[in-house]
Order: C-alpha cells, then structure tokens, then sequence
C-alpha cells in the first residue's frame, strides 16, 4: 500500500496538471496572437525562450525543493551574491574558467548554509530563508558599495543568445538541467530518499534515511542552480546591478506551484514546472506585444494560480 | 522575551546616548534621503554634497531605501525628524506618502527641501531642481531626433510608475512630439521592477511589435543596460536607437558600442553641493529673493519664486567624445 501510494506520487509526468497547464498555455497562445502578428514568430519564441532560462533552471531545483517538503525565498539573494563574485572575478581580468566555478561553488556554499541552518535547527525553511535572503541582499550592497558591476565580457553569452543545430542554445541549457534534475529526482535514491522526506518526514527518519544530509543536499543543489542561474545572468545581461534578483524566487515558486508541486511536500513535477516558468514569461511578453499595460501581467498570473489551486482541492475533494 | 527586553532597551539606551551626544553640539546637520541606496548617480550626489559639508563645516548625512519603495523613505525620514536634523532633503518616491510626515516636520522647526525629484503638493520649502522637467525631456526628444530624424516610432521604458520626475518627463516628451515632432509616435509606456532584466525584456518586446521601432527612450538609470543590452543582442545597433537619462558610468560601454549613442543627464555631484549649500543658507537664516552665486559651482543658481524651485542649470549631454570626462 505504501509502495504504491509512493509509485503514484513518484511518477514523472502529473498527466492531470501537465493537461491542464498545456490548455492555458495554448488559450493564452491564441489570444496574444490574435491580438498580436508578431507574436507567433520563431523571433519571438526565440525571446521568450532567452528570457526564461534563468528563471527555468531555478525552477528546476525549486521543484526538487517543494517535493521535498521545503521552501527557498533566499534564491533571489544566493543569484545576487553569486552574481557579484562573477562579476567582481570578471573585473580582476579572471577568465570564464576560473570565474564560472566561482559562481557555481558560491551558491552551493550558500545553499548549502541554508540546508545546515534547516536541518540542525529545524526552523521552519521559510523562516531560514526569508533570514538568509536579507543577509545576502545586504552582501550585495556592502560588496557592490554603490558602483553597478556594468560592462562584463561577452564571452559566454552564446550559452544564453547563441545558435546550435538550428535551435537556440537557451534550450539547450533548459534541456540538459531538468534531464539532470529528473534522473537525480526519479533514477537515483537520492531522489527517492527526496519523495519520502517530502510524504512523511517522520518515517523517513525511522526507516533509517538520512534526512537531515539529504536536506543539506538538496538546498546546497538549489543554491548551486542559483549559481548556474547567476552565470547565465550575467552572460546575458553583463552587468550585475543592486536590484538583481528582486523577484525571482517569488516567480520561481509561483511556476513550480503552478506546474504541480504541493506546498505541503511529496508531489511535484519538473515538466510541470517548466510549463509554469513558460505561461509567467510568456504572459509578460505577450501583454507587452498586444499593447495592455504591463502592470496587468502579475494579475494574469495571481488569477491563474488562484484558478489552478481551486480546480486542486475540488479535485482531491472529490477523489476523497 | 527578557533576551530581546534587554536588548531594546539597550538598542533605546543607544539611541538617547547617540542623540543626547549630537544635539550638545551646535554643528548644522543636513541629511539626505535618496530614491535608492546604492546606485552611482547617488553616490556621486554625495561626493558633491560631502565636498560642500567640508567647506561650510556642516555634517552631511546620506541614507535611503534598498528597493524603491515608498513606505521604506518615509520610515528614513521620519527617523531623521526623530534624530533632531536641522535639514532634511529628499528625493521623493511618493508625495502622497510624504506629505503628513513632511507638514510634521516643518512643525517641528526642520528646514524640509526636496532635491533630484520634487512634491510640488506638499509643505516642502524649496525644490532643488537639476534641470527643469520640461527641458530634460524635450533635451532628450530633440536629441534622438537630430540622430534619427523626425518621423517613426519610440517607445519608453521606465522605472515604477510612482516615481514622479519620470512621469513628468514622459509628460514631457510626449508633450513635445505633439506639438513639435506630429511624425513620431510614442507606442508604448512600460514600467520595470527596477532590474536590467525587465528592461531588457520590455525593450526586446517592443522592437518584436514594432519592427519599424527607431529609438527606446530609457527614463531612469536602472533601464539604461537593459535597453542598450535588448540593443546589442538583437543586433540592430545602427537601425534602433537607444538613449535616456542614464549616468555616464552606466551607459559608457553602450556609449562607446553605439547602442546608446548619447545619454541626457546632470552633474549629480553639483546638485549635491548645491542641496547642501542651500540647506546651510537656510539654516544661517539667509533669505532667496533671486538668482544666487554659490561659490563652488560655475553657473548661477535661477531662483523660480512662482514655485520655489532652485535650479541647477540645463541638462548636459553625455556623448562618445565626452563621456570619459565623467565619473558617475
């Protein structure tokens, strides 16, 4: 019985919420390219596409978080710091061999800081992060001191604006971090130890599973996804200014609740959460090309959550 | 909860302490309160400032918020009225948000001036101005215009709707394209989170709907290298002109790749000198009935009686031949 409630839960693609998401996003599809001609173009979907990749690869770890049963608010100030060490490394004349595995270990070290603060402690994950999050954005100011990082090298910015086959390279990023993300999540017992703190965290820890490690693991693996997000940024954009960050964890948590993850732990789905990232940016690109002010975007988004959650709980109602 | 009663009431003992110390001497404390901490323009406000505190022997202090958030400036201010300040200038996020809090302090004998932005409605006694709304936008029209001529199609990109210099010179600009330029079109007004990104994305949306689109106007710093970026990366330098009021640190790389070929703007420093100047004047009980020589600055300071505006000069233009003279 307990195996197959796990196999249910476990399973890859949530056929339900995935259908769902896919009808909202073909709606919202056909609406803006009604609305707009320049909307359904290979242009556009290439700008979308290049826009979501930080955002997706957070997303990606997000998900693994929430399935676990956790949360991370701090992600937007672990890209910031992570982002300024790129981009103070950059400005030593460091090269992208040395400044990339930078970046990269600064999020891990600072997820996994986030990971040892919640397992040891036990306070609650939002708590921890929502500290950790003001202590990083406050690095941010005290390193950056007032002067924007602007006018980084371009070297790297073909992982995010480049061209390989045909298909833009942003794809091929979002490709190989979610198959990465999925074979840990279903193939591995990581993974698997991952569902089972997320279903009952209690007999997790009887049955012997290692949960305070895999927890550790798991935030220093979101943080190190913040550190790939931060290079991408910074490949992007080239510069790393004090905003940095402002609104992606709140994003992040919205697409992955939106592609299927249960708040309370043990459900969650990648794909699902990619779909997620998909509707928020094409929802800001597409009031954009049909001309409603901007300002409507996060209603559109509020509404479909809200529309999302509600067709949930009707339904576990009903299965009930 | 003995722990944290210990520890106000020593954060309280601190701060009696710290003002009791302040207040026994007689030295004129001038604060400012930013839109935002942390980005260079203001930083280079307080460089001019801090040079203007050292010649009048004035302590200068300088704080604002993290984000640019409304309610985050009142709280600073309201903690500088609380901290006995002689003068408090702000750059205001909100006059509605100000205007209670800016009345409370003028009843409590604080010298209250606005500079870099304005709260026109408000008890504020002057308002340091850098360069009239109205010439800033019409400066940064013209200038796209003599680059790209006089018909097609511009969008702008701004920060938060809430900040009113922006607003005014959006105003402005769209002022000036009826009534000068009938050829141009302004197709779409965009506000950003303050992050290059949505800058970038906003910039990038608007060449998609528009691929006749001849310039993006950027309305603050923070909007300037995601535009410029949007510029870059959809290879149209040369075809899509970027340009705004930017900071000639922030725009120089984009200044010197011909994304953003010219950036409008002030000298920051000057205008910090300048509010600090005034705040000290005030304070010694001078009077403004005119035009003012301020030692220290080049140009003559216009005195605009009808609404108390002291203003700097005209808006200067940041080019490829003199952006390096400029460090800001």
């Amino acid at each position: 019985m307990a195996k197959g409630r796990a196999a249910v839960t476990s399973r890859p693609f949530r056929l339900g919420r995935e259908a769902l998401l896919l009808v909202a996003l073909i709606v919202l599809c056909t609406i803006f390219s009604l609305q707009s001609e320049f909307f359904l173009t290979e242009r556009n979907f290439t700008t979308i596409l290049r826009n979501s990749v930080d955002l997706a690869v957070i997303c990606a770890a997000m998900t693994i978080i929430i399935i676990l049963g956790g949360i991370d608010v701090s992600v937007g100030g672990v890209l910031a710091v992570s982002a300024v060490i790129i981009g103070r490394a950059y400005q030593m004349g460091m090269p992208d061999w040395v400044v990339v595995p930078m970046g990269l270990a600064t999020g891990a070290v600072l997820g996994a800081l986030n990971g040892v603060i919640i397992a040891r402690t036990r306070v609650p994950p939002i708590v921890a992060t929502l500290g950790t999050m003001y202590i990083y954005i406050a690095v941010l100011f005290l390193v950056i001191g007032g002067v924007w990082i602007s006018g980084l090298p371009n070297t790297l910015s073909f992982l995010v604006l480049g061209e390989f086959a045909g298909l833009p390279a942003g794809i091929y990023v979002i490709g190989v971090t979610y198959l990465f993300s999925w074979l840990l999540l279903r193939r591995t017992p990581w993974g698997q130890r991952v569902v089972a703190i997320g279903c009952d965290e209690l007999s997790a820890r009887l049955v012997g599973i290692p949960v305070e490690k895999t927890k550790i693991q798991a935030y220093a693996l979101i943080g190190l996804f913040a550190g790939v997000a931060a290079v991408l940024y910074v490949a992007r954009l080239r510069n790393v200014e004090v905003n940095i960050g402002t609104n992606i964890a709140l994003e992040a948590i919205a697409a992955t609740i939106l592609g299927g993850a249960n708040i309370r732990g043990g459900v969650g789905s990648l794909i699902g959460a990619l779909m997620g990232v998909l509707f928020i940016k094409m929802t800001q690109n597409g009031l954009v090309l049909i001309g409603v002010s901007s300002l409507w975007e996060t209603v559109v988004i509020g509404a479909l959550l809200i529309i999302v959650l509600v067709i949930d709980a009707l339904g576990e109602r009903r299965t009930r | 909860m003995t722990y944290t009663k210990m520890l106000m009431g020593s954060v309280a003992l601190g701060l009696t302490l710290g003002s009791g110390a302040t207040a026994q001497d007689d030295t004129t404390q001038i604060a400012f309160i930013p839109q935002i901490a942390g980005i260079p323009y203001y930083v280079a406000m307080r460089e001019g400032a801090d040079r203007a505190a050292a010649e009048l022997g004035v302590e200068y202090v300088q704080e604002g918020p993290t984000s640019t958030n409304a309610a985050d400036q009142l709280r600073i201010f309201e903690s500088f009225v609380n901290q006995g300040f002689d003068v408090i200038a702000i750059s205001p996020l909100d006059e509605e948000t100000l205007k209670p809090a800016i009345t409370r302090a003028r009843e409590a004998g604080i010298i209250v001036l606005t500079s870099d932005a304005d709260a026109p409605g408000s008890d504020r006694q002057y308002f340091v101005a850098q360069a009239l709304d109205q010439d800033l936008g019409y400066t940064l029209l013209d200038e796209t215009v003599a680059r790209v001529g006089d018909s097609g199609k511009i969008a702008i990109v701004s920060d938060s709707p809430t900040i009113q210099s922006m607003q005014n010179w959006i105003a402005a600009i769209e002022e000036r394209a009826a009534s000068t330029y009938p050829e141009i079109e302004i197709v779409s007004v965009d506000h950003t989170d303050g992050t290059a990104e949505r800058a970038y994305q906003f910039a990038t949306d608007a060449m998609t709907r528009n691929p006749d689109l001849m310039a993006v106007l950027g309305m603050a710093s923070t909007t300037c290298p995601g535009i410029a970026q949007a510029v870059e990366a959809g290879g149209v330098i040369g075809e899509v002109l970027s340009a705004g009021y930017c900071s000639p640190n922030t725009a120089r790389s984009y200044i010197k790749s011909g994304a953003m070929p010219f950036s409008v703007l002030w000298n920051p420093a000057d205008l910090g000198y300048l509010t600090v100047w005034v705040g000290d004047y005030l304070t010694n009980g001078g009077e403004i009935t005119g035009d003012l020589t301020v030692e220290g600055l080049e140009a003559p300071v216009r005195y605009l009686a009808d609404s108390d505006i002291l203003l700097l000069g005209p808006p200067s233009v940041f080019t490829a031949e003199n952006v390096d003279d400029f460090d800001f």
